[in-house]
């Protein structure tokens, strides 16, 4: 056995916090903490780092295979050719390689078809021929919300802290 | 180093004073946008000694958001001579030739406090917070009732966006900085910015001198319950004074952790003695608006420190840090926007 990379991050923070009250500065004081606050947020997405990328690109897929059905009711060539291209990218064959260096890029693709089709939803809205987008515009909020509540974030302990309580326990009864 | 670069710059700037003497330089916490360092200085000067303190505001070798320093001295001079509460500001250096970066310098006020979590849990302080959330409105109402065309501001900040021109102009700017500095798709960013332009709000009531980041956390107060002086000006625009009521509304400023603005007060007092004090309608879906468009551009500052970090340029944790709290930002935003 050897300390894995959460068991040492925390070494590091734990001598972090220890530098953080010898320093005499508030410079550097405050530049401790921030490294401290940092890695805490880097910890509380490592574990479930590849889990999420994997997650994230099977529910995006779903999503932008509904988008592309939707997009279809629409008789112009901006929504064609969103959805010739999202057509492309369903194609592709699913990861094999685990590495995150692999499957970030995978899932930043299908974000990218994921903003073009909400970019043109929100310039669609309330036209007549659009309202097959709507459905599916409500889900990619969703996804982007469920995506947004995860990790940790020093907003979490301060001014975001009663509203994340109250945004975490709405996602948690959706999902039930 | 910086204390014998000092020492020369204010004996060149102080012709009267004999040598100069710099003590005590350090740097200050926080402020993502440029360096500030505080530092002492004591000369001989027609027979007396003198002492006074200063603050450096030095460019950084990387910084979350693009901004002229010498618009930020030169709204914070015509302020300052308004009545608006904020340091005095001293010399404006545009080049690296005295301190490798452009700078300018200030006089520092000192017996006073910026933090929030002072404001909010010091003794000391929180007994004067009911009077510091009324100086709160009062100074913003007066940095928007300033004449900014009598100071002069329009030939610093360009002509004014007509009253219907405040919010798209806005948005372009900030769609501009985020075309220019994300690293990836920003799906909710980019969709709140097409959400914005099919809401926008009514034309501006009045085009004022907008401070674009005035909110708790951004003024010295001290322990009268006084506010002495109103930080960062450096994104000082012309435009809708909605926008800074907005701003100072939104939720990462709200550092009691519930509702309140700044943490300080609820969001109808807040309303309800400006509209008292600027004669000003708080419309609260306008205000929606801006607090949209204030949280997109908050994102879109974290994401410029952010390509700062990713690109080597800057290895401040701070930068790091916000950035990688962007999600929560996104929250906020898909909750206004009620999707």
């Amino acid at each position: 056995m050897r300390p894995d990379q959460r068991e040492s991050v925390l070494v590091v923070q734990g001598v972090l916090q220890e530098l953080a009250r010898e320093v005499s500065t508030d410079y550097a004081r405050s530049q401790a903490n921030m490294c401290l606050l940092l890695l805490q947020s880097v910890i509380s997405e490592m574990d479930s780092a590849v889990h999420d990328l994997v997650q994230d690109t099977a529910a995006l897929r779903e999503l932008l295979a509904e988008a592309r059905v939707a997009l279809a009711s629409l008789p112009d060539t901006e929504a064609a050719d969103l959805a010739a291209a999202i057509g492309a990218a369903l194609e592709e064959a699913p990861p094999d390689d685990l590495r995150l260096s692999s499957l970030r890029p995978r899932r930043e693709r299908l974000l990218g078809l994921l903003e073009r089709f909400l970019c043109l939803c929100e310039d669609r809205l309330g036209t007549s021929g659009a309202e097959a987008l709507g459905p599916v515009r409500s889900s990619a909020y969703r996804l982007l919300r469920r995506m947004a509540l995860r990790g940790w974030s020093f907003w979490d302990v301060g001014s975001f802290r009663e509203a994340l309580v109250g945004w975490r326990n709405a996602a948690q009864q959706e999902g039930a | 180093m910086l204390e014998q670069q000092l020492a020369q710059y204010l004996h060149l700037r102080l012709p009267a004073a004999g040598p100069v003497q710099v003590t005590g330089v350090r740097r200050i916490p926080g402020g993502a946008s440029r360096e500030t360092w505080a530092f002492d200085a004591a000369w001989e000067e027609d027979g007396r000694t003198l002492c006074r303190g200063f603050i450096l505001r030095r460019d950084p070798p990387a910084s979350v958001v693009v901004t002229e320093r010498d618009v930020e001295f030169q709204v914070m001079d015509a302020a300052g001579r308004a009545g608006i509460p904020v340091p005095k500001v001293l010399w404006l250096e545009k080049d690296g030739q005295h301190l490798e970066r452009p700078f300018f310098v200030m006089e520092r006020i000192d017996g006073c406090e910026t933090s929030p979590q002072a404001l909010l849990a010091d003794p000391a302080y929180v007994q004067v917070q009911p009077r510091i959330a009324r100086r709160f409105v009062e100074v913003l109402a007066a940095i928007h009732a300033l004449d900014w065309q009598g100071l002069g501001l329009h030939e610093v900040l360009g002509p004014p966006p007509a009253p219907e021109e405040c919010a798209l102009r806005e948005i372009e700017k900030w769609e501009q900085v985020l075309e220019r500095e994300a690293l990836g798709p920003e799906p909710v960013l980019r969709a709140a910015l097409r959400w914005l332009r099919r809401h926008l709000p009514p034309p501006a009531q009045r085009i004022v001198l907008v401070h674009s980041d005035y909110r708790v956390g951004n003024f010295l107060y001290d322990a009268e319950g006084e506010i002495r002086g109103v930080l960062d000006w450096e994104l000082a625009h012309l435009g809708d004074p909605l926008e800074d009521v907005a701003w100072a509304c939104l939720r990462p400023w709200r550092w009691a952790g519930d509702e309140r603005i700044g943490g300080i007060m609820p969001r109808e007092e807040f309303y309800a003695l400006y509209q008292e004090l600027t004669g000003l309608r708080v419309d609260p879906e306008a205000v929606r608006f801006w607090e949209v468009l204030g949280n997109v551009k908050l994102a879109a500052i974290t994401i410029t420190g952010a390509r700062a970090i990713v690109q080597g340029r800057s290895r401040e944790p701070v930068l790091a840090m916000i950035a990688r709290g962007n999600s929560r930002l996104e929250l906020e935003i898909l909750e206004l926007m009620g999707v």
